[in-house]
């Protein structure tokens, strides 16, 4: 009997399904350095969630950080005119909520780099949500478009410096706000209610796009929207299994995120637990050309999910000092081979109570025998 | 079942009476008692009595799916909430105040004693002044007048502690007043629920 796939742990097992999800899509696992040298960080700060890094000096004197972020190692070594499909599994560092401590966040997630049309795209966002549904059945994808809110604002005479202040609102969906601000800064009532619809607008994506069609003004929103209904077309083509809902007070980081960005939620989960989107802004930076998109599954996050599991074995073996050492090595042998989990400790020691269930064998010099002793 | 934060005392006992009216009463919670949940489930709600302060945070973690704050303690949090509704009671605003006649001498670090840390910390961040925060849990007006601190920022609902104490506003900058969040996962899974009890409590507290 193989009992090594027993023993995974959930976790385990949801990460060996995602390889498999993502390998299926021709992804290939990418392992890389836990450090980084500082400076890329600091040379790309608006595209880190947090300013605090962790740093230290290397032996050669060079600054050094653990790394916060993932994206950014991938996509400076990312080749020009190259395409890429990547996936990982690595720890980043970064401040917990309190802000009072670096927290080690484990996290998995992929990036494709290259040429992004509308197939890499719909792929991403397609793994994703598979993403989410292997992790529970009770999840849900939202998705939105970077170009929708801040295009909208433009349009309506908002210039970007003042877009924050609106922006928050969406984010928040904080209409009473919203309508202070606009006006304080002399929107027209149309476009104000115009504003309040986006921000609240959210429902599952076939049926809530219709809307979204009709609250475009400008170009910018109208090549939004039609990129959301050739996602919405992807998603439902590929068999997606996990509720899609579009949202579009769903906005990433304006630095980091342009087009398509999209967050993922487990029920009983209290945040989100998934986010990506495309981010070629960061390859310009870079001075490389073509797209990226990518996204990142936190599962530091998912461990309120998972029953811890007890310790257990199949055979307790309770060992005295006059127990003939072949023998004994033997017997475990024997247990292994016959796909048995054996706990083996002397017969002063106490084993962990959680084990005593377990079928006892106790060992001496006659060999072994059933029961908790002699 | 939508689980409901509410702060203790005046705030929240309105926001509940307000919350019965409109179908989500809970007849344990007019009973005298030292529990912390109470549950209807025919009316499909627990509410949970925390302090005004950790509303927010059990909002922002999930053991909430909403919760009612002031504005002053939801924006002091920085929770990653949906603020979905400005209850419009409650209402006072956040003041920069400091003694009669105190003159501002903008060549100097000025000191700041507050409850407020992270909403001073912003305030003057914008205007670009320095300054030194005093963190202080209450009696905020006896700092200028011992001389701990040259202004103070807190929140002012009639003056009157302020007047007793020779203080005068200075300037003000937040308005304030209770408002209905709710947490952004839980928002997700029960949006009809959520938004029917906003739409509810919009009509009750306007009437």
């Amino acid at each position: 009997m193989d009992y090594t796939q027993s023993v995974l742990r959930p976790e385990e097992r949801l990460t060996l399904a995602l390889r498999g999800l993502y390998e299926s899509r021709g992804y290939k696992k990418y392992k890389m350095s836990q450090f980084e040298e500082y400076r890329l960080y600091m040379e790309n700060k608006n595209f880190l969630a947090s300013e605090a890094v962790l740093t230290f000096t290397d032996l050669d004197g060079r600054l050094m950080a653990l790394k916060p972020d993932v994206t950014l190692s991938i996509a400076k070594q990312a080749c020009e005119g190259q395409s890429e499909k990547v996936y990982y599994l690595e720890s980043v560092y970064r401040p917990g909520r309190s802000q009072r401590s670096f927290r080690e966040i484990s996290q998995m997630g992929l990036e494709h780099i290259g040429a992004i049309d509308e197939f890499a795209i719909g792929e991403a966002v397609f793994l994703a949500a598979q993403s989410l549904s292997a992790v529970s059945p009770e999840s849900i994808l939202s998705v939105s478009h970077m170009g929708f809110v801040p295009g909208f604002l433009s349009a309506a005479g908002v210039a970007a410096p003042r877009q924050g202040a609106f922006l928050r609102c969406v984010e928040q969906k904080n209409i009473h706000e919203l309508f202070c601000l606009a006006q304080k800064e002399k929107l027209s009532e149309e476009n104000t209610n115009r504003l309040a619809c986006i921000a609240q607008l959210s429902g599952e994506f076939g049926k809530v796009l219709s809307q979204v069609q009709s609250l475009c003004i400008c170009p910018q929103m109208t090549q939004a929207a039609d990129q959301l209904k050739r996602l919405e077309l992807a998603l439902r083509e590929q068999g997606c299994s996990c509720p899609v809902q579009l949202d579009l007070s769903l906005l990433g980081e304006t630095d980091y995120y342009n087009g398509i960005v999209f967050g993922g939620y487990i029920s009983g989960l209290p945040d989100k637990v998934l986010s990506g989107g495309q981010y070629d802004q960061l390859l310009a930076r870079m001075g490389k050309r073509g797209g990226a998109i990518g996204f990142a599954l936190y599962l530091s996050d998912l461990e309120l999910l998972f029953e811890p599991v007890p310790q257990s074995c199949d055979t307790l073996v309770r060992y005295t000092e006059q127990a003939d050492l072949s023998a004994l090595c033997s017997y475990v042998r024997r247990e292994n081979a016959a796909g048995r989990r054996v706990y083996a400790c002397g017969a002063k020691e106490c084993p962990p109570a959680a084990l005593l269930a377990a079928r006892q064998v106790w060992f001496d010099e006659n060999g072994a025998k059933e029961g908790s002793q002699c | 079942m939508l689980t409901v934060a509410l702060p203790k005392g005046r705030l929240g006992d309105r926001v509940f009476e307000l919350l019965a009216q409109i179908g989500y009463d809970c007849p344990e919670m007019r009973e005298e008692s030292r529990k912390l949940v109470f549950e209807n489930p025919a009316a499909g709600v627990r509410y949970l009595q925390v302090k005004p302060t950790d509303v927010p945070v059990y909002v922002e973690r999930g053991a909430a799916d909403v919760g009612i704050a002031g504005k002053d303690v939801l924006t002091e949090s920085g929770a990653a909430v949906y603020e979905l509704l400005d209850l419009g009671f409650g209402r006072c605003r956040m003041a920069v105040a400091a003694p009669r006649g105190f003159q501002e001498n903008p060549d100097r670090t000025l000191r700041v004693a507050t409850k407020f840390v992270n909403i001073a910390r912003a305030y003057y961040a914008q205007k670009g002044r320095s300054i030194d925060i005093i963190p202080l849990h209450g009696s905020i007006e006896l700092a200028p007048i011992m001389g701990l601190s040259d202004v103070i920022v807190d929140i002012v609902e009639s003056g009157n502690t302020l007047k007793e104490n020779d203080l005068v506003i200075l300037e003000e900058f937040m308005p304030i007043s209770a408002r209905l969040i709710a947490n952004r996962s839980a928002y997700q899974f029960k949006k009809d629920s959520i938004l029917n009890l906003c739409e509810q409590v919009k009509g009750a507290a306007l009437t």
